[in-house]
Order: structure tokens, then C-alpha cells, then sequence
């Protein structure tokens, strides 16, 4: 009758994939967000509380590697994490939501507002995934592919291992983002992040932005015109904003407008090029 | 399945079921503390602390907990061994409801297990998780960092914010005080306060001279019930088990407007654990209004149980009792309702037009003003010589201003508990501000007497008027007469913000002549009230923002005319407040315009047309709330001096009319403002309550009243008033309130009465025992006249010094000579409400190129007469300005074009989180009101008033716009701007 049905408590990954393969299974990791609400529409909760290798967290040179079962707020409070996650982790997000959802979980909602912070900033990053499917294979995925993925009708690709936080050697990085918002602590209306890559020669090697709010979809990766290898002193941050909204259809609902939207998502990416310039001096 | 969990220090096995929740569990467990406030955890009533870290337990499985370390609050502390924290909290007035506050507690008892000495922006982020809609979190941050400074030994000052109180030079009151020394210091904890936005010292309390030095009445006492709450007692309705009790779900409707073709409960009736499905087909149409308010009860009654029409989505269809609440759950899903949907008009104005569809065409249903154009109600006052004071007018000016839907959002939902006593009586415990309504209400819906009908009211999580109401108790109470069994019914969340009720949106319309003076002379209002699908409130609520639009300025010549209109919104209602908000808002904004236009100064202009001590109220009689007024004559005010300084200490002269931007952030630009308010104490002639007070052997008393105590601190501010007048400490007062069968009665909480109108009651009643005591006392044990004695300390003291102990004279007066009982019962009404007055400042950022306007600091300045307890007082402010907030800045009950609610959980529906608070701060400036108890007229309201105004004021400061709707969304200001541009 009421879900869900069974409650399983796997130990390692290959029961938790075999467990997984059920289309009326869902797996959680915390599950604050996953279980909200009356009805779930899950009859099997498979829960990966027991999969130690999930719980790791690696600082390595370059950032961080962090295993799927480890929650925002660990995440949130990482020594060296870049404060664009950190704002993304805790600005809307209450300590006891935080608390209770694990990264596997927020990759599982890309939809939820809440989350948009954090998605923006990993879609902008282009945060490497890590996962262990359903027939026992790991697999990798970009979080742009897997937003694709998941856009053409795919469903999860298995179980969360790790997420790369990282940010390749020899080059000069930024990462800035903001939202629009009816309060300090409210969910975001829009918001934006923005990844930009420098070489020794402070021309710009990879410049991606993610917004959220600014479309039917839940995030849109847009693309920014910039010359190839071009310096950053040339660039024309208003004139890169302006190209945006060619690229959104933004859906008005009763927050905000279609136009007004449109309109934010401008000043945002502005705004988040503007953090990332300051960042890179 | 078994699973086995560290639970309060012990290890323990439970019996689950894969799909019960940890909050279910824990409940099951006798963890009482640990509450319900929504299904998505976002209210964090129902937080627990695994292995140390606050988690929300209505968002678990309970099976996830298994092997895991639980700690609850009764795992913290008891009420008889109190941890630091819970003291913290009851020192400092953090509790009101106390319904979130096993939350918060815990949530800061993982704080200081890591983090002894945090910083205020730390334990705001701990509490973050934690919705509060009552205090404001000022002082619960207080108690935080109090609890922080205890726990790491040092040495803390007794909690005594009299110290602040500041007699009033005698220049104050009429002329113009210095205040710049007032907010220097204040007191710290220690630690670092880092960006520290809590005031760490008490309100300020500026007394007036004549105030007499009182022992209790003016003192911060701790709330009486402050320690059961700290404890997390089981205290709510639905903090109860019964044998047998079966839980009830209710099947709302999809459609704005339907008519039911037929609906099939078979299947459901068939699900195993099912005991009662109760369709219109089941219930006996009796026609009511809903409001709980005097009799008779305004009409139209046009509402029953449950009807064969709907009109908004979330309206009554079904009622199931069952087993468990997830079987009812099952079950309202097997019921098939075949919809005939009908039009559906949602705009009030579109509603009013021919053509438009009908929502009450039942001619049965008495009362309505136009049936046809959806016409509730018509009102239509007015005073003073039109022609005349026209003819003075100079300048005239026009404005319309609208105001939303929002809602009161009480932490615990709508919920009650019924069941057969012994007696075959009926009993009905439930989360209501109006038990005696209640009873009279239900009783014809049920077809039983009201003496087979008993009302209790247990301690409410929040009320704010949407218990105002007899909401729920029907449904509950039929299927406890269909099952012969308990049942228990508590709103979903999202019932609550489709089937509960809301404050009223409306279209205000001001017309305002000044005369060459800058002196208002005349001024009409014409307001469109959006009723939504039912009447309830609509008629009394809109009079009120008619009376309270027109009496600030109190123009010789003024006009109200109301539309109260149906719709297919949710139905509004009672909300704190009640119509003063959106009256005040269009008011002060229109006047700040005015200001404008004439190149006057905004306090200037306000100041001269401001209503005066001893001045009449225009409209009083005209206007009464749902009858004729009674004349009124302001006999305090203190408003020049709030005003005065309010301003002085936020800074006023030197802020307002300057441009500042936030330095190297151009587009922020900041921005103060200011408005003013009068409410009112109580409904004139027509609010009563009653108190007994009785002596026990000891010389304590009982003292019982019907009054509902929401969480405001009326409990205790009653008693201390009773408290002072017998001459005995506090706790010689045992308070027990709101039983039909136990309690004397009392209209309820609402329209600020309560201090009033029940403390009058009080103070009779004391007063009263008062006498006997002395009578006995005079007559057979001091042989002396009554008039040599009085009560201090708790005795009978002769001028000569001689005396007797109160229990003394309790004993002999019970068991040794012309024994009787020492007790009186008083009612109270008043033919006056005395009005509060308060000046309200806000300060904000406003970002030009979003729109996104960010509240920095609000200051409040209240004339509330005595405050009785200056520290509930001050809650009442800090919190009723967030809640204000809420309403000029976030909160909006919005619909899609078919009327669907689109805001039905705090994540749509945003109320400010302990992080984003503004500073919060509370002056009161004390008269002294000869009608009320001690002084006494009311604050719970008006802090509800001034917000919105002030905010509207500080972007015009900010960016030379006035925005005549709220709220203040970031496309609203930004659209505001562009069109400036």
C-alpha cells in the first residue's frame, strides 16, 4: 500500500546496482530532498548508507574528489573549498536539509531550485562524475553530458561514486556566481555561474557558463562568445552578456516574468564574470 | 522489520514498517517534543539530532536511524533538571508557542557541542533549519549565546532588562528628548559577536512618571508555562494517545468551481482499516459561517460540511477516518468524484461584472448583497459635512494601491481530536483561539445540544487568526459521531495554504483633499475586499480596513464604501491584524505621496494631520465591526514621541533624502523610511471575557479564564495581573484557561483584546478576592477595619504592622470560622478601544539593476500603553514586525489561470529563515491607559501594521519610486524602476 514497500540496506556496490535495476526502486543517501513529501513514488528504498567507499573525501593538488555519500554539509565545511560552492551549499539551503542529503542525492535533482546554486556551479565547472551502473561497470560523465543525458529521456546512470572538484594544473582559474532572489535565504528566481580558465598568458583557455531559471529546462550551458585564445584584458564583459539572451527561453511563471528572466540572466552572468575577473585579477 | 537505535542514551529495538517515518516513530516512542510542521522538513519542527547533527526526522525513514545515536529534547533536559539552554530560553523570553522550540534548542545544542563560543552569524546559520513565526529569532539568538557564555562558566548577570527602563524626564511627553545615548552598549556574552545584528540588551522601556512602581505587573516574568514548553512536554492537541483512535484525511477538490455529478466511496469504504468515508450524501446540510466570531454571527451562511458544489481548489469534497493515516490516505484515493466543472472567476472585479459566473446562486443561502454580481456585502459610512470640508480642499489626490493574498503559516497545522466521553458527551481538543465559538458553532452542525459538547484548548503552535476559526472541528466531530470512535485530523501542510484561510487581498482606493494648510480635511475610501469562495470574516475584516484606512488622519469628512466580493480563490479570513495591514499600507503610502507633491516633509506632513490626544474618531460610530460603532475619543497617545524617537535613534535626519550607494556597488543603493500606525484594544461593546480566582489553603490561587493564550505570553500576563493586585509572586498563580466545562467564557483571542478585555476581567476578579481577603481578615483575625489593610508579599498587612500570612487567612476562612470560600468571577467589556499608536522604520538596500531589495534594519517605536511584560511584549513586536516583513517583502498565495495554487510549501512559500533576519528593534514608549488594566491597551497587532508602508517609504528613499503594491518582489521593483527610467 503505502511506499515504500521494502527498505534495503546494501553493503557493497554490486548488491546495491542488482537492487537498483527494479524501475520502482530509488536509491537515497540521506534523502531529506528524495523523500520529501506525502507520497513517494518509490515502492523499494535502497539506501547506501553502508557503502563506505562512498563516504571518502580525497584533497588532492588540483581540488577535491568526494564520494557520493557524503553529505552538503560536509561538503559545505571542506577546508580550500572554493567559496562558490561553499555560498552555493549554504545560502538557501537550511543546516538540517544539509545535513541530511548527500551529493548522490542532489545529482539525482536537478529540477529542485534549491539546488540550483550547486548545480550551476558544478554544470559550470563541468565537474567530473563518477559512477558504478546498474550491470557493474564505472563510467564518467561531465556534468554537461549528463544533463544531456538525462534531456534525450536517460535515466540515472547507476550509483554516484565520486565527484571531481578539480581544477587542472598550469592554468589560472576562476569560478563566480550569483542568483536573484526575493530574499537573502530564498530559492533562487535566476542565477548563474561561470567557469573561466586562464593560461600563463592570461588568454582565456575555457570560459563555461551555466544558468539556471532562464529556460523550460533546468539549467542552461551557455555559450559565450569569446575569441579563441583571446586576452582577457579585451574582453567585454557587457558585450558577452548581451549575446545571451539569443540563447534562452526563458518560461514566465508567477515568480517572475519571461522578460524579467531573460533580462536577469544577463545581469547575473554579467555579475559572475565580474566575480571571476576580480578573482584573476 | 526491527531496528535498533541509540535513542536518549538508550539502546533500543522498534517494530517499523519500511514506509514509517523517524518523526512517526519517535512520537510512537513518547519523544513528544518532536513535532510535526510539514511534510518537507522545511519547518524543521520535527528536527532531531543523529549521531549529533540536526537532521529533519519527517523527512526520514525510520529504518535509515537503524544503528544510529537519536537525541531529542527529552534527552537534553528535563523540567526538573533543565540544561543551560532550555533555561536560556526561558530567561530571555525566546519561547512563545514553544512549538519549535524543542527544535531550536537542539539545533543549538549541536552547535555548542563544537563550537562553545560562536559567533551570532554561527548560531544564526544553526538555526536555520528552523522556521520560527513567532519571535522574530532576536531572542533566541540571545538565549544561544546566553547558554554559550553559561556553558563555558562564565559568569552571566541576571536576566533583569528593567535596568534599562528609563523613567521619562518630564519633558518627554510633549516635547523633545535626546535618545542618542540610548543605544550605545548594550550587553555581550562574551566571544565574539562578529557583525552582531541582535541588540544583546532588552527592549527599551520608557515610562511614563505617572506610572506607579509595581511589584509584577511591568517586570519580566518568565512565561508560566515557559518551563513545560522548554521541556517539550506533550502540551498540543495532538500530543495525545487514545485507545482505539482512529485519523482522518480529507479529499479536497481540483476545480475552482464544480458541481459533484456523483461520487463512489465504495472502494474506499471497502479498504481494509476504513472505518467511515463521509461524502454531502452522509451529512446533514446546515448552512453556517465559518468565522468564530460573536453571536449572532454575521451572515451570509454560506457554507455546510460538505456540499455537492465546489468552489476553489482545495474546498471540502470527502472525509475518511481509518486506521492509520496512511490507510486514509489510500482511501480518499479510491473515491471517485465525477466533476461537472463550471466557470471560475478569480479576479474581483471580473467577478463583479454581468455574466460573470454565479458562486452562491443556493438561494437558500440569506444574506448576500448581490447574488448575481457576486456581491457579498455592500458598506457603505460616512461622517462629517462633505460639501463643507470639499469646498476647503486645495489639493485633491487620487491613488490606488493593492494588497495579496498571504498566510498565516502557523507552524503547527489546523488539528483536532474528538471522541465520546463517559458521559456520551462529546469532546473536541483542539488548536483553536475560539473554544467557546467552537462550541456554540458546532453544536447545530451536529445536531446536539451545546451542553453534550465540551471544547478544550491544550497549548496552540501558532494561531495568528487563521484559529479564529471553526475550521476542522465539523468534519472531525461527524466522523467520531459516524465511527463512535477517536479521531484525530490535522491539515496537510498544503492544506493549509488551500483549504485554511489567508489574509483578504483588496484594491484600495483613496480620494484625499487637503486644504491650503497641508491639513487633511477630506478623505474616501472605496476598497474591493476579495472574499474567495466563502464570506466568513469578509464583511467584519474589510469595516476594519474602512475604520483604520480613515482614522489615522481622522479627516473631518470621511467616506468608506466596500465591494466585498466572491471569488474562486481559498477563502481568507482572520489574520493578525485583521484589515489594518492593507488599509495602513495604502494609507501611509498615499499620505507619503501627498507629502511629496506639496513638498513637504513626510514626518512633518504626518505629524500635522496625525489624530491628537482627546481628539474624536471620525468614524467610530458609523463604523462599528459588523454592527454599529460606539463613539471613541483618543484618551492616550504617545505616537509624537514615538515618532520622535524612533527617529532620533535610527538615524533619520541624518540618512533620509541623502543618496547613499553601498561603496563600490553603485546599483545598491540604500534607503530609510517611515510610517505610522494606530490600531486598536479589543472591539468596543462588543469582546467580553471572565475570569475566577478562587484561594487555596496555602494562600496560592487558581485563576481560570477563557482567554487562549497562542504563545503571545497572555497566560502570564494575566496572571500577572492578578499576581499584583492580591499582593503574592507569580508563581502563587496556577493558570488554567480555555475549557468549555472548567473556564468562565471568553470571545477568544483575537482583535489585540485579550490584555484588555480578559485582564479587565482579571483585575475585577482579583480585585474582588481581594476584598474578601481583606473583609475576612479585618473582621475575624485583625479586628480592625478593611481599610487599614492591604495585601503585600503574601500577606494581610495592618498600617500599625501587624499581620497575617495569606495562607493564614486561607485556612481559617476554609476550616475555622464563618468558613467559605474565598473566590469571585468577573466578566469584562469595554465600551472603548483604546488605540496603540506606534511609528515604524525601516532601512534597506535596493538593487537597481534586479530589483532585489534586501531589509536591513527595522525599528519599531510603540505606544502600547503599560506593556505588562515588557520581555513577552517585545516579542510580540520582534516577531510581528518578520511576520510584516513577510507580507511586504516574500509571502504570496498565487494561483494559476485555473486557480490552482501555486505556492503550497515553504519552499514557494518563503518565510524569512533565522540568517536573513534583519536587525529587530523595540522601543516602547509607555502611557499610562486609565481604562485598561494598569495601564494596559495592546501591542500584538500593530506590529503588523507599520512594515510594509516603511518599506515602500525606504525605496522611495532609495530610488525616487513609490510602488503602490506588495509585495516588494525583485520584478516589481525592477519593473518600477524601468518604467521610471
Amino acid at each position: 500500500m503505502t511506499n515504500p514497500k521494502t527498505y534495503h540496506r546494501p553493503t557493497t556496490l554490486p548488491e546495491a546496482a542488482q537492487l537498483l535495476m527494479r524501475a520502482d526502486a530509488v536509491a537515497i543517501s540521506g534523502g531529506a530532498l528524495l523523500l520529501s513529501g506525502i507520497d513517494l513514488p518509490y515502492a523499494q528504498v535502497i539506501d547506501l548508507q553502508a557503502l563506505t567507499e562512498l563516504r571518502g573525501i580525497d584533497h588532492v593538488e588540483t581540488g577535491f574528489r568526494i564520494g557520493g555519500g557524503v553529505t552538503l554539509s560536509e561538503i559545505a565545511a571542506l577546508p580550500g573549498l572554493h567559496p562558490v560552492f561553499r555560498r552555493a551549499l549554504t545560502r538557501c539551503i537550511p543546516l538540517n536539509i544539509r545535513n541530511g542529503t548527500s551529493l548522490h542525492d542532489s545529482l539525482m535533482l536537478p529540477d529542485s531550485a534549491m539546488l540550483a546554486e550547486w548545480w550551476a556551479a558544478l554544470a559550470a565547472l563541468d565537474a567530473q562524475t563518477h559512477w558504478y551502473t546498474y550491470n557493474n561497470q564505472r563510467v564518467s560523465f561531465g556534468i554537461g553530458e549528463l544533463l544531456s543525458h538525462w534531456e534525450e529521456g536517460g535515466g540515472t546512470p547507476g550509483v554516484l561514486m565520486q565527484i571531481d572538484l578539480m581544477m587542472a594544473k598550469g592554468y589560472r582559474h576562476a569560478l563566480g556566481a550569483t542568483y536573484v532572489a526575493r530574499t537573502p535565504a530564498d530559492e533562487p528566481i535566476v542565477n548563474a555561474a561561470i567557469y573561466l580558465r586562464l593560461d600563463a598568458e592570461s588568454t582565456i583557455d575555457q570560459l563555461f557558463a551555466a544558468v539556471c531559471g532562464a529556460s523550460s529546462a533546468p539549467i542552461t550551458l551557455v555559450t559565450l562568445p569569446v575569441d579563441p585564445f583571446q586576452h582577457i584584458s579585451k574582453v567585454d564583459l557587457s558585450t558577452l552578456a548581451a549575446s545571451l539572451p539569443a540563447q534562452l527561453e526563458p518560461v514566465g511563471d508567477w515568480r517572475a516574468s519571461a522578460d524579467y528572466r531573460r533580462e536577469m540572466a544577463v545581469v547575473c552572468v554579467r555579475r559572475a564574470l565580474e566575480e571571476c575577473m576580480e578573482q584573476v585579477g | 522489520m526491527h531496528i535498533t537505535i541509540t535513542l536518549n542514551h538508550e539502546k533500543q529495538t522498534f517494530e517499523t514498517d519500511p514506509h514509517e517515518r523517524l518523526l512517526r516513530l519517535l512520537r510512537r516512542a513518547g519523544c513528544w517534543s518532536v513535532k510535526f510542521g510539514d511534510e518537507h522538513g522545511l519547518t524543521g519542527a520535527d528536527t532531531v539530532l543523529m549521531d549529533g547533527k540536526p537532521v529533519n526526522s519527517g523527512v526520514m525513514l525510520a529504518a535509515q536511524a537503524d544503528g544510529h545515536e537519536l537525541l531529542t529534547l527529552e534527552g537534553i533536559g528535563s523540567s526538573r533538571n533543565l540544561h543551560p539552554l532550555q533555561q536560556a530560553f526561558i530567561d530571555t523570553g525566546a519561547i512563545q508557542s514553544g512549538y519549535n522550540t524543542p527544535a531550536q534548542i537542539l539545533c543549538a545544542y549541536a552547535l555548542l557541542q563544537h563550537n562553545p563560543n560562536p559567533t551570532e552569524a554561527e548560531v544564526r546559520e544553526a538555526l536555520n533549519g528552523v522556521l520560527d513565526r513567532e519571535t522574530g529569532y532576536t531572542k533566541v539568538v540571545e538565549a544561544v549565546l546566553r547558554a554559550a557564555a553559561v556553558l563555558r562558566g562564565e559568569a552571566v548577570e541576571p536576566y533583569e532588562p528593567l535596568q534599562r527602563a528609563i523613567p521619562a524626564p518630564p519633558g518627554l511627553f510633549g516635547g523633545v528628548w535626546d535618545v542618542s545615548d540610548l543605544f550605545n552598549g548594550g550587553g555581550s556574552y562574551g566571544g565574539d559577536t562578529g557583525g552582531t545584528r541582535t541588540k544583546l540588551a532588552p527592549p527599551l522601556v520608557v515610562t511614563p512618571p505617572e506610572v506607579a512602581a509595581l511589584k509584577t505587573v511591568g517586570k519580566p516574568e518568565p512565561k508560566v508555562d515557559a518551563v513545560k514548553l522548554a521541556a517539550g512536554k506533550p502540551v498540543y492537541t495532538d500530543d495525545i494517545e487514545m485507545r482505539g483512535m482512529l485519523h482522518a484525511a480529507l479529499l479536497t477538490s481540483p476545480h475552482a468551481h464544480a458541481r459533484i455529478r456523483s461520487i463512489d466511496t465504495r472502494a474506499a469504504k471497502a479498504l481494509p482499516g476504513v472505518h467511515a468515508v463521509l461524502t454531502h450524501h452522509d451529512i446533514p446540510r446546515v448552512l453556517y459561517a465559518s468565522g468564530g466570531q460573536s453571536y449572532p454571527n454575521p451572515k451570509p451562511y454560506d457554507q455546510v460540511s460538505l456540499d455537492h458544489v465546489v468552489r476553489h481548489v482545495g474546498d471540502r469534497v470527502a472525509v475518511v477516518a481509518a486506521e492509520t493515516p496512511e490507510i486514509a490516505r489510500e482511501a480518499l484515493k479510491l473515491i471517485e468524484v465525477d466533476y461537472e466543472v463550471l466557470p471560475a472567476v478569480f479576479d474581483p472585479i471580473e467577478a463583479m461584472q454581468p455574466g460573470a459566473p454565479i458562486i452562491h446562486a443556493d438561494p437558500a443561502v440569506e444574506g448576500i448583497h448581490d447574488r448575481e454580481r457576486n456581491i457579498v456585502h455592500h458598506i457603505h459610512a460616512e461622517a462629517g459635512d462633505r460639501d463643507g470640508q470639499w469646498a476647503k480642499a486645495v489639493h485633491i489626490f487620487e491613488g490606488e494601491y493593492r494588497v495579496h493574498q498571504v498566510q498565516q503559516a502557523s507552524i503547527e497545522p489546523h488539528v483536532v481530536v474528538t471522541w465520546w466521553d463517559e458521559d456520551d458527551r462529546l469532546n473536541i481538543r483542539t488548536s483553536t483561539q475560539v473554544p467557546f465559538h467552537v462550541r456554540r458553532m458546532v453544536a447545530p452542525l451536529l445536531g446536539l445540544p451545546v451542553k453534550r459538547i465540551r471544547v478544550i484548548k491544550p497549548r496552540i503552535g501558532g494561531g495568528f487568526g487563521g484559529k479564529q476559526e471553526m475550521l476542522i472541528e465539523d468534519l472531525c466531530a461527524h466522523l467520531t459521531m459516524a465511527t463512535g470512535r477517536p479521531v484525530r485530523f490535522e491539515y496537510t501542510r498544503e492544506q493549509e495554504f488551500t483549504s485554511a484561510r489567508s489574509r483578504h487581498p483588496q484594491i484600495l482606493h483613496f480620494k484625499t483633499g487637503v486644504d491650503a494648510d497641508g491639513k487633511v480635511v477630506a478623505a474616501e475610501l472605496y476598497i474591493i475586499g476579495n472574499t474567495g469562495a466563502y464570506g466568513t470574516h469578509g464583511l467584519t475584516v474589510q469595516m476594519v480596513s474602512g475604520f483604520r484606512g480613515l482614522t489615522t488622519y481622522n479627516a473631518p469628512y470621511s467616506k468608506f464604501t466596500c465591494d466585498v466580493v466572491y471569488t474562486n480563490i481559498p477563502t481568507p479570513g482572520a489574520y493578525r491584524g485583521y484589515g489594518a495591514p492593507q488599509s495602513l499600507f495604502a494609507l501611509e503610502v498615499h499620505m507619503e505621496e501627498i507629502a511629496h507633491a506639496l513638498g513637504i516633509d513626510v514626518i512633518e506632513f504626518k505629524r500635522r494631520n496625525w489624530i491628537k490626544q482627546g481628539d474624536p474618531l471620525i468614524m467610530a460610530v458609523a463604523l462599528g465591526e459588523g454592527r454599529e460603532g460606539k463613539p471613541q475619543i483618543v484618551t492616550t497617545s504617545a505616537l509624537a514621541e514615538c515618532v520622535d524617537i524612533g527617529a532620533r535613534a535610527i538615524g533619520w535626519y541624518e540618512k533620509r533624502g541623502i543618496s547613499r550607494t553601498v561603496e563600490g556597488k553603485p546599483h545598491l543603493k540604500r534607503g530609510i523610511g517611515m510610517a505610522v500606525a494606530m490600531h486598536g484594544t479589543g472591539i468596543a461593546g462588543l469582546d467580553m471575557g471572565a475570569a475566577s480566582i478562587k484561594l487555596n489553603d496555602d494562600g496560592s490561587f487558581n485563576l481560570l479564564f477563557g482567554a487562549t493564550d497562542l504563545g503571545t505570553g497572555a497566560d502570564t500576563v494575566l496572571a500577572q495581573i492578578a499576581a499584583e493586585t492580591l499582593g503574592v509572586p507569580l508563581n502563587d498563580i496556577i493558570v488554567y484557561a480555555a475549557d468549555t466545562d472548567f473556564t468562565p467564557f471568553d470571545t477568544g483571542a483575537y482583535a489585540s483584546s485579550t490584555t484588555y478585555i480578559s485582564g479587565g476581567a482579571v483585575l475585577k476578579a482579583a480585585e474582588d478576592v481581594r476584598a474578601q481577603i481583606l473583609k475576612h481578615a479585618a473582621e475575624r483575625m485583625l479586628h480592625c477595619s478593611p481599610d487599614d489593610l492591604e495585601l503585600d508579599d503574601k500577606k494581610v498587612v495592618h498600617r500599625d504592622g501587624r499581620s497575617v500570612t495569606l495562607e493564614a487567612v486561607a485556612l481559617h476562612s476554609l476550616h475555622q470560622e464563618n468558613q467559605h470560600q474565598i473566590m469571585a468571577t468577573a466578566s469584562h467589556m469595554s465600551e472603548v478601544s483604546p488605540p496603540p499608536f506606534a511609528a515604524q522604520f525601516a532601512e534597506v538596500v535596493v538593487d537597481t539593476e534586479t530589483g532585489q531589495v534586501t531589509v536591513e534594519r527595522l525599528l519599531m517605536a510603540v505606544d502600547c500603553g503599560v506593556a505588562i511584560n515588557p520581555i513577552t511584549a517585545s516579542g510580540q513586536v520582534e516577531g510581528g514586525m518578520v511576520q510584516a516583513l513577510g507580507y511586504a517583502h516574500c509571502e504570496e498565495l498565487a494561483y494559476d489561470e485555473r486557480g490552482v495554487p501555486q505556492s503550497t510549501d515553504f519552499h514557494t512559500y518563503h518565510i524569512y529563515r533565522a540568517s536573513e533576519t534583519p536587525k529587530l528593534e523595540c522601543i516602547f514608549v509607555e502611557t499610562y491607559e486609565e481604562t485598561g488594566p494598569y495601564g494596559a491597551k495592546a501591542v500584538a497587532e500593530i506590529p503588523k501594521d507599520g512594515v510594509a508602508p516603511a518599506l515602500a517609504s525606504a525605496i522611495y528613499d532609495a530610488t525616487g519610486v513609490i510602488i503602490r503594491a506588495i509585495p516588494y518582489t525583485p520584478e516589481r521593483v525592477w519593473s518600477a524602476l524601468r518604467d521610471k527610467r
